[in-house]
């Protein structure tokens, strides 16, 4: 299994690279002047002085390569940069955001696999019964909803109609008393994990319509085990060698979605400030938020494919 | 092989099984019936299709749901079931009819140790037994069907292992539960010639230890005449003829038992020496032919073959179902 | 043994019935998948669902005489909905509601589609090269498509946003950039699978030029799957802009368009909340539509069919 994780992990590497290298040169693709921006004029009466002056201050003279491996030790050292809108730190800005996100998607996916995973086994055990049309009809339905609106929606329907739950975060920490906690995370995570509830119900379902066809349940069941343990021991623990993979994949979908979702709760975090500092033209924060959204989704993805191999005796073992 | 009077362990009478599938009602199995002794082994032969495979899954209701299996009278071990619910089903199964499958890479669970597939049996029929006992359980059963260094052998997962040394372990499963007969689904067809053979020997002499009834399922004569005492030879969803294995292989009385044999590569018969094969396919089990099943791959049919069913002939212990009644027949 | 004879004519007479008893499938492949499609419900739903739609778009002005971005009635905004003159009711700018909608329709359709065409092209043409060709040209085009598969592509839409600016045709370029991986992925594979067959051996053993095996040979058989990949590309496309409008990188906010409908009904949400229901219902409906027509293709082209 070593071997398996150590490759991985190579494998990431480049596409690291790559990735920061794409996020790095956009800012070289990007119509408007830095440093317009930077001074905050529209107009182009920016004497020779002042220019030089900014370009200076800003690094914005260095050729591309020194500035991107100035990019890139940063974010080892901790210095991406400083917002041209609001003169922060792009790195600390970021890093105290992003523990939210993090949250955010932690809890969506908790749902998300609270949901998915008893629907799409029922649907699965009582195959073409009424359980299992409604279960795959709600399924697709989920995936072909926008996932803004039915946020939107929640909101709607929650917070305003019914009253029960805020509109805007009042917390995001769990130190500030669970259930203040409860309340205000509720709603966006259910809303990110809409999709992902979606598109898991159909793979645990199939993938456990897939098992239980399988020699093994039939041999199990030949043992003269009971049914509990054939299903739940036998099966299940088959079935759940695919939708870790899923899992994986839907990660991608957390941490894009994330963004949408936190600018519709005011969810503070990195989402969110990725979408205002687009509005803002801030490109230091666009560049230093996207990347470290990267490269969380990256190691997220790691430890997922770790898990994977965990599950799988065969990769476990390194058997060919 | 002189066999002493051994009790009866299992027979069937009568034994249907339908499926309800979408296109029409299915009969796999319409009207068998058979018996084994303890200690004895039957095989029951024929071509893939010919509802040998649901037969055995019928006795210890491991089939769809859409499947619904009837019979005159089902006896096992001197109870005589009526209607096998699913839970008197699931007490039988393991405890006393035990399966092993054609397999046994897809049979064994490939995300459990062997240890875990071994012990979870010891521990169903037994719950109060100590972990220290079915260790020592688990390393005497393995040993017994021949698996070397069962100790490491427990360790690890299905995969790991060699075709002939899954196959064993998935008879030492089988047995761990000291089963009255065992099931044998074409135990050898996915095995090497030579494993073929060490696994034969292996369930012939468990036989003789446990006093163990075999139902042998398979298409290979070869195997059949090896480790089977008696016959039964099946064809779409039908027994066509059933004896003892000398009684059949020196005179079949049913033609296609007759072209089976014919068919065996290296076996000598009383006419002719060609090896022949049978022309034509199994019929569609939607749709049975009229008349006798066989009728139409038949090189003696009559006329009326294609018209009534063959009544059973029934001489001692030779029963035939075909018109050209050979040998004495009793009416 | 003149007895054998008449048996071995009986014996063929009774072979020769079975025979002509089995059903004969008679159809080409199309009829056959169409056959199967049709025979789906749900499938069958979407598809009417679509075309409902779509005639209603497209024809948008035998369905309303409003101007959806000139007739602004100041004196009624905000309307409810089924109210005498507007169906749907009014927008903040008393523009009526029903008609934005079936002219953000016809929006969202175009993009959507814009962005499967777009990316369907890209994809394929890609997908056949890497598939046929192989070596390292395969190798780098697929290390390149894992690359971007493996991105959150929301995020990489927005960046691409981010540096192109706002508007609707560099959302569809954005889109498209994100979207092509699947269609190369699916068309290499497909090609990788028809290559090494004795068909294509045999084409150029013949002499035919690469290209036209290509598009010959291999085409045809990769297009039952693309076809459903890109049924299912076109809903997504379509909550992917609507996506991005909403969050106001789309086409400028006077226009008729689901997402930018969206955008303007977040100001209103307690008082007027249809403004955000409604389109988000016109959406879902599309969307839902397409992906039951998908799901259909997609067992229709499965000979299997295992539900």
């Amino acid at each position: 299994m070593w071997t398996y994780i150590v490759r991985r992990i190579l494998q990431t590497i480049p596409t690291l690279l790559i990735s920061s290298l794409l996020i790095f040169s956009l800012l070289y693709v990007t119509p408007g002047d830095p440093v317009e921006l930077i001074l905050g004029t529209e107009d182009a009466n920016v004497s020779e002085e002042q220019r030089r002056l900014v370009e200076e201050q800003w690094g914005l003279d260095k050729p591309f390569l020194v500035r991107y491996i100035r990019f890139i030790k940063g974010v080892f050292v901790g210095d991406l940069g400083t917002s041209y809108a609001t003169g922060e730190d792009v790195f600390s800005s970021v890093i105290k955001r992003m523990p939210n996100t993090l949250k955010l998607a932690g809890s969506s996916m908790v749902i998300a696999l609270a949901v998915s995973l008893p629907l799409g086994i029922l649907a699965a055990l009582k195959h073409n019964g009424i359980l299992d049309s409604v279960a795959t009809a709600l399924a697709t339905i989920g995936v072909s909803l926008p996932r803004f609106w039915f946020g939107l929606v929640l909101i709607i329907f929650f917070a305003l109609h019914l009253g029960w739950l805020p509109t805007m975060p009042e917390t995001t920490s769990m130190a500030d008393g669970i259930v203040p906690f409860m309340r205000s995370i509720i709603l966006p995570a259910s809303s990110l994990a809409l999709s992902m509830a979606a598109t898991q119900t159909r793979m645990v379902r199939s993938s456990m319509l897939d098992v239980l066809n399988q020699d093994y349940v039939r041999y199990a069941r030949s043992k003269g085990l009971k049914e509990r343990v054939v299903i739940w021991g036998h099966a299940l623990k088959n079935a759940m060698i695919p939708v870790i993979t899923v899992i994986g994949g839907e990660i991608g979908g957390l941490l894009g979605g994330a963004v949408i979702t936190e600018s519709i709760f005011s969810w503070p975090g990195v989402g969110r400030l990725t979408i205002s500092s687009i509005a803002r033209r801030d490109y230091p924060m666009i560049q230093g938020a996207t990347l470290m959204l990267c490269i969380s989704y990256m190691l997220v993805n790691l430890v997922v494919d770790v898990l994977y191999a965990w599950f799988n005796p065969r990769i476990r073992l390194d058997v060919k | 092989m002189a066999e002493k009077m051994n009790e009866e362990y299992l027979r069937v009478e009568n034994l249907h099984t339908y499926f309800h599938t979408p296109e029409g009602i299915v009969r796999s199995v319409d009207g068998v019936s058979f018996h084994i002794d303890a200690g004895e082994t039957l095989a029951l032969v024929g071509e893939s299709g010919c509802g040998k495979t649901v037969t055995s899954l019928s006795l210890i209701h491991l089939l769809a749901d859409s499947a619904e299996v009837f019979a005159d009278k089902i006896t096992i071990g001197g109870r005589t079931i009526e209607k096998l619910t699913g839970e008197e089903a699931r007490a039988i199964r393991g405890k006393q009819i035990s399966m092993i499958f054609q397999e046994p890479m897809t049979s064994l669970n490939p995300v459990y140790r062997i240890e875990k597939q071994l012990s979870e049996v010891f521990r169903l029929h037994e719950p109060k037994i100590s972990k220290r006992e079915v260790y020592e359980r688990s390393i005497a059963i393995l040993k017994r069907v021949g698996v070397p260094k069962p100790e490491e052998r427990l360790k690890v997962y299905p995969h790991q292992l060699s075709g002939g040394l899954r196959q064993r372990v998935m008879i030492a499963i089988s047995l761990a539960s000291a089963p009255r007969m065992l099931i044998a689904d074409e135990p050898t067809t996915a095995l090497d010639v030579t494993i073929q053979a060490q696994i034969i020997d292996l369930l012939k002499g468990l036989q003789k230890d446990m006093n163990m009834a075999i139902l042998l399922i398979t298409h290979d004569f070869g195997v059949v005449s090896q480790i089977a005492d008696r016959v039964a030879v099946m064809y779409a969803g039908k027994i066509v003829e059933s004896g003892r294995l000398e009684d059949i292989f020196q005179d079949p009385w049913h033609v296609y038992t007759k072209l089976l044999i014919m068919s065996i590569p290296g076996i000598k018969v009383t006419r002719g020496g060609r090896l022949e094969s049978i022309a034509g396919t199994v019929p569609n089990p939607l749709n049975w032919p009229k008349g006798c099943r066989f009728a139409p791959r038949c090189p003696e049919a009559m006329p009326v073959c294609f018209e009534d069913e063959p009544r059973e002939y029934v001489c001692g212990e030779r029963r035939v179902c075909c018109h050209l009644k050979r040998g004495k027949a009793d009416e | 043994m003149s007895d054998n004879s008449k048996n071995a004519q009986n014996r063929n007479a009774a072979v020769q019935n079975q025979i002509g008893n089995e059903a004969l499938p008679l159809t080409t492949y199309w009829k056959d998948v169409r056959r199967r499609f049709l025979k789906n419900r749900i499938a069958v739903v979407g598809l009417l669902i679509l075309l409902t739609i779509i005639v209603l778009c497209v024809c948008a002005p035998c369905f309303t005489q409003y101007d959806p971005m000139m007739d602004m009635d100041l004196m009624n905004t905000l309307v409810r909905p089924f109210s005498k003159e507007h169906f749907l009711g009014t927008d903040d700018l008393g523009r009526d509601i029903w008609s934005r909608l079936l002219y953000g329709g016809r929006m969202s359709a175009m993009t959507g589609m814009s962005v499967t065409l777009l990316s369907a092209a890209l994809g394929i043409v890609l997908g056949l090269v890497s598939g046929y060709y192989g070596s390292w040209v395969d190798a780098l085009l697929m290390r390149f498509t894992d690359i971007m598969l493996s991105f959150p592509f929301l995020i990489i839409a927005i960046a691409i946003m981010a540096a192109l600016g706002s508007s609707q045709g560099n959302v569809i370029l954005a889109l498209a950039i994100v979207g092509w991986p699947k269609f190369a992925r699916l068309t290499r594979g497909q090609v990788l699978a028809v290559k090494n067959t004795e068909y294509v051996e045999s084409a150029r053993v013949a002499g035919f030029k690469n290209a036209r095996i290509i598009f010959n040979h291999i085409f045809p058989n990769c297009i039952g799957p693309l076809i459903i990949q890109a049924t299912l590309s076109t809903g997504s496309a379509i909550l992917s802009a609507s996506g991005l409008s909403y969050l106001g990188l789309g086409c400028d906010a006077a226009a008729p368009d689901w997402g930018v409908m969206l955008n303007q009904g977040r100001n209103y949400l307690q008082q007027a909340s249809y403004l955000t229901t409604i389109p988000g219902i016109a959406i879902s409906l599309t969307v839902l539509s397409m992906n039951w027509i998908g799901d259909g293709l997609r067992d229709a082209f499965d000979p299997k069919m295992r539900k």
